[in-house]
């Protein structure tokens, strides 16, 4: 073997030997000359730029890798032909692909020492590459993340916190990390907290779990969180990642939501009630019960307006309140805080009403007088209607700032609405009232009209039938007398009926015309006795009169004889037979007086107040036992007042009689001078008894 | 004459009863005058025997109504005949509300009254 040979074959044995050294290794490796020709590549580098290795050697870099690459790599092999090592990584694309490489370029020399090529390392790093920019990509993705992404051991304690989780906590990563998560735990969701660790630990997923978290500052926010268990390459659970939201906004506006369906609820429950409900104490009741419970006040009160009514206003409806505990009811206490919203109707929500220098009377250290039920919070809207303030709408409640702008603007409408109902009510009574008034108006006329008709048809029958007896002419002539008799009396009652008609009808219209002339009382009291006789005869009444004759007053004589004949007539229809009626004719002091008494039925207590008054007749209709239109007796009473006189009825109870008593003022001396030439109208004048 | 049937004339005012029954006796009917309700029953259940009651309604005592009234609770009485006789505007339908097989409106005409009778007796 010649020393070429020797050498030759030591290469030769030595490349084997590297070959099988970066096979093991797995490293792709090939040999360069100066020319930039390959000398010796292992498989591993073959399948790197995608030829077989035999079908490399011998060729140039360039032809092998491709244009692209080797201007990549030109730079670094370059510098290795300068006789530097060099290291690089680049990414380079080649036949197979886009491949990251991190490269060894060691130069190689000849015997003088000089760079007759290299040998290059390439590590294909490619995979590891990628692996860490999705890294990079996902690190990137938590950190800029707006939800708060959480890592945590199964114990509780923060592995990671991201940007989110410091802008939602308020925390900073090096303040949480290493931390008990549990310091953002309400104490009343520890449960949640365990419920979570529980399904982590059986290796479950907690999805869109909504519960409450404290930030740093104190605050409760509303969160969803999304929890997954972390798992070691042996799938045992070894914590946990929560990414967390703030709900809090969504949360408010589901509660929101709520309240504001809850309210529509009650609304429409109050609506129907308001526009259906026209007794006003219920309304104002249900108006108040409504208000309170929808701002949730303690105590509410329904306040009607009762101008210049003075210190104290007394609540009309309330809510809340305990029986024991409503004289000592707080709202409203009458003071510049009540006038604000009575009389300048404005709406007045304060926080704590005791620290308002216009809540008047602050009698102890909690500006509450002794007795009196505790308000902080104060809400008073007025209810306006058409016709001005009719009261105010007033709600308690014992904590701070209960009110918020939204019950303020709920109970403004409410307010509103009430008003209009209010209103309502109150024109549905007067309207009630009126035509309640009208129809019995109408009835009475009705009731009044109905009467006459039968008080003259009577008479008229009376006449009628016996004129057709006459006519018959089969009445024996003994009894023709009688059928006389009988028109001859209904047709004075039928023209005494109308002449009383006529009377009542001046009366009311103001225009009964009066003599002024002393008049005798005893002789318009003879007349009066003469004209009843025969019918007080008929029915065996006994009259007995007692006149003195020198009672004197001014006055119409016709009429007075009027008065007196009325009350001789009633007297003698309520007397029966066998008993007697008595009158008298007497000075009283200044006075005259006309006494008429009667042993007849007398008069009930219950019906004596009303004996004067038209149309008023003490029996029931259908017991009628006498007949008339019942105005006798207001007849009476009016042209006795005509006269400057009284009348007065008195009787000691049923079946015990009655006695009416007339008082007239006596004429002066000179009018009773003239007395001689005075008779009145009826002619027969005799003197007294 | 003993199977001869009566009118009952019920009626409180003296004049307007007395004139009826004067008048009805003497076109040939036999008449019986009652002041009021009572009067009017206790004639009803004597031996006396009537065709037709002509009542009036507003009366002393027992009224119209509950002259009717008792009337028909007495099977003995029930079936006689009922004519309402009354000053009362709305006396038509008071007497339809009581059975009556006729009613005359005060002031009533005597001839007419003798045609409604001799209908019914």
């Amino acid at each position: 073997m010649t020393g070429t040979e020797g050498a030759s074959a030591a290469l030769h044995a030595e490349l084997a030997r590297l070959r099988a050294v970066t096979r093991l290794a797995g490293v792709p490796v090939a040999q360069f000359d100066r020319e930039r020709r390959y000398v010796w590549v292992n498989d591993e580098y073959g399948s790197l730029v995608g030829r077989r290795s035999d079908d490399i050697v011998g060729r140039r870099i360039d032809e092998v890798i491709g244009e692209r690459a080797h201007a990549t790599v030109a730079p670094f092999v370059e510098r290795v032909l300068r006789g530097e090592r060099v290291e690089y990584e680049a990414e380079v694309e080649l036949a197979t692909g886009r491949h990251f490489v991190q490269s060894i370029l060691a130069p190689t020399h000849d015997e003088r020492g000089g760079v007759d090529g290299w040998i290059g390392i390439v590590r294909d790093v490619t995979e590891r590459r990628r692996y860490e920019e999705t890294q990079a990509r996902f690190a990137a993705i938590v950190a800029c993340s707006d939800d708060a992404i959480v890592g945590k051991t199964l114990d509780g304690i923060v592995t990671s916190w991201n940007d989110g989780a410091v802008r939602l906590f308020g925390y900073t990563a090096e303040e949480m990390i290493g931390q008990p998560i549990q310091r953002l735990m309400p104490s009343d969701r520890i449960d949640d907290m365990m419920h979570i660790l529980g399904q982590i630990r059986a290796g479950r997923r907690v999805d869109h779990y909504e519960t409450e978290r404290i930030r740093k500052d104190g605050t409760r926010i509303h969160v969803s969180l999304t929890v997954s268990p972390i798992k070691d390459a042996a799938g045992t659970v070894i914590g946990a990642s929560k990414i967390a939201r703030d709900v809090t906004e969504r949360h408010r506006a589901e509660m929101q939501l709520r309240e504001t369906l809850a309210l529509l609820a009650i609304l429409n429950r109050t609506s129907a009630l308001l526009s259906a409900e026209l007794d006003l104490s219920k309304l104002v009741q249900a108006v108040t019960d409504a208000a309170t419970e929808v701002t949730g006040a303690r105590y509410g009160a329904f306040v009607f307006d009762v101008p210049g009514s003075g210190e104290a206003l007394a609540p009309y409806a309330l809510a809340g309140v305990p029986r024991d505990a409503r004289a000592s009811f707080p709202l409203p206490r009458a003071g510049a805080l009540i006038d604000v919203t009575l009389r300048e109707e404005r709406v007045v929500r304060l926080d704590d009403v005791r620290l308002d220098p216009r809540y008047g009377g602050a009698a102890s250290d909690d500006g509450t007088a002794p007795g009196e039920l505790p308000v902080a919070s104060y809400l008073a809207a007025p209810l306006v209607s058409r016709g001005g303030v009719l009261g105010g709408l007033f709600f308690g409640h014992p904590e701070p700032g209960a009110f918020t702008e939204r019950d303020e603007r709920f109970v403004v409408a409410f307010a509103a609405q009430a008003a209009a109902a209010i209103d309502n009510a109150r024109l549905y009574e007067a309207e009630r009232r009126s035509r309640a008034r009208a129809e019995a108006a109408s009835r009475a006329k009705d009731d009044f009209l109905s009467m006459v008709s039968h008080e003259l048809r009577t008479p008229l029958q009376s006449m009628l039938g016996w004129v057709a007896v006459l006519r018959q002419g089969r009445l024996p002539p003994e009894r023709a007398a009688r059928a006389l008799d009988a028109i001859e009396r209904s047709g004075r009652l039928q023209a005494k009926l109308i002449e009383d008609l006529l009377d009542v009808s001046r009366i009311v219209q103001g225009r009964l015309d009066m003599e002024r002339r002393p008049v005798a009382l005893h002789t318009v009291a003879d007349a009066a006795l003469e004209a009843i006789r025969p019918e007080a005869a008929v029915k065996d009444v006994a009259i007995e009169a007692s006149l003195d004759g020198d009672v004197t007053v001014i006055g119409d004589p016709v009429r007075l004889e009027q008065v007196v004949g009325n009350l001789l007539r009633n007297a003698v229809k309520f007397t029966p037979a066998g008993r007697s009626v008595h009158v008298s004719v007497q000075r009283s002091g200044d006075a005259a007086r006309i006494v008429v008494r009667d042993e007849g039925e007398g008069i009930d207590a219950d019906f004596l107040p009303h004996v004067f008054e038209p149309f008023r007749q003490a029996e029931d209709v259908r017991k009628r036992t006498t007949s008339g239109l019942g105005l006798g007796l207001a007849i009476v009473k009016s042209l006795v007042e005509h006269h400057g006189g009284q009348v007065a009825a008195a009787s000691p109870g049923l079946g015990r009689g009655a006695t009416f008593t007339i008082t007239l003022p006596l004429a002066g001396p000179s009018a009773t001078s003239e007395l001689g030439e005075v008779r009145p109208g009826s002619g027969s004048v005799e003197s007294g008894t | 004459m003993p199977d001869e049937l009566s009118i009952l004339v019920v009626e409180d005012d003296d004049d307007i009863r007395q004139a009826i029954s004067l008048f009805l006796e003497a076109e040939g009917y036999r008449t019986v005058e009652a002041r009021d309700g009572d009067e009017a029953l206790r004639l009803l259940r004597s031996p006396e025997r009537f065709c037709l009651v002509l009542l009036d309604l507003f009366m002393p005592g027992k009224n119209g109504w509950e002259f009717r009234a008792e009337q028909l609770s007495d099977p003995a009485i029930a079936d006689i005949p009922l004519i309402v006789i009354s000053a009362d505007r709305s006396a038509p339908q008071k007497a339809a509300t009581l059975g009556a097989i006729g009613c005359m409106v005060k002031p009533i005409d005597f001839s007419r009254l003798l045609d409604t009778v001799a209908t019914h007796c």
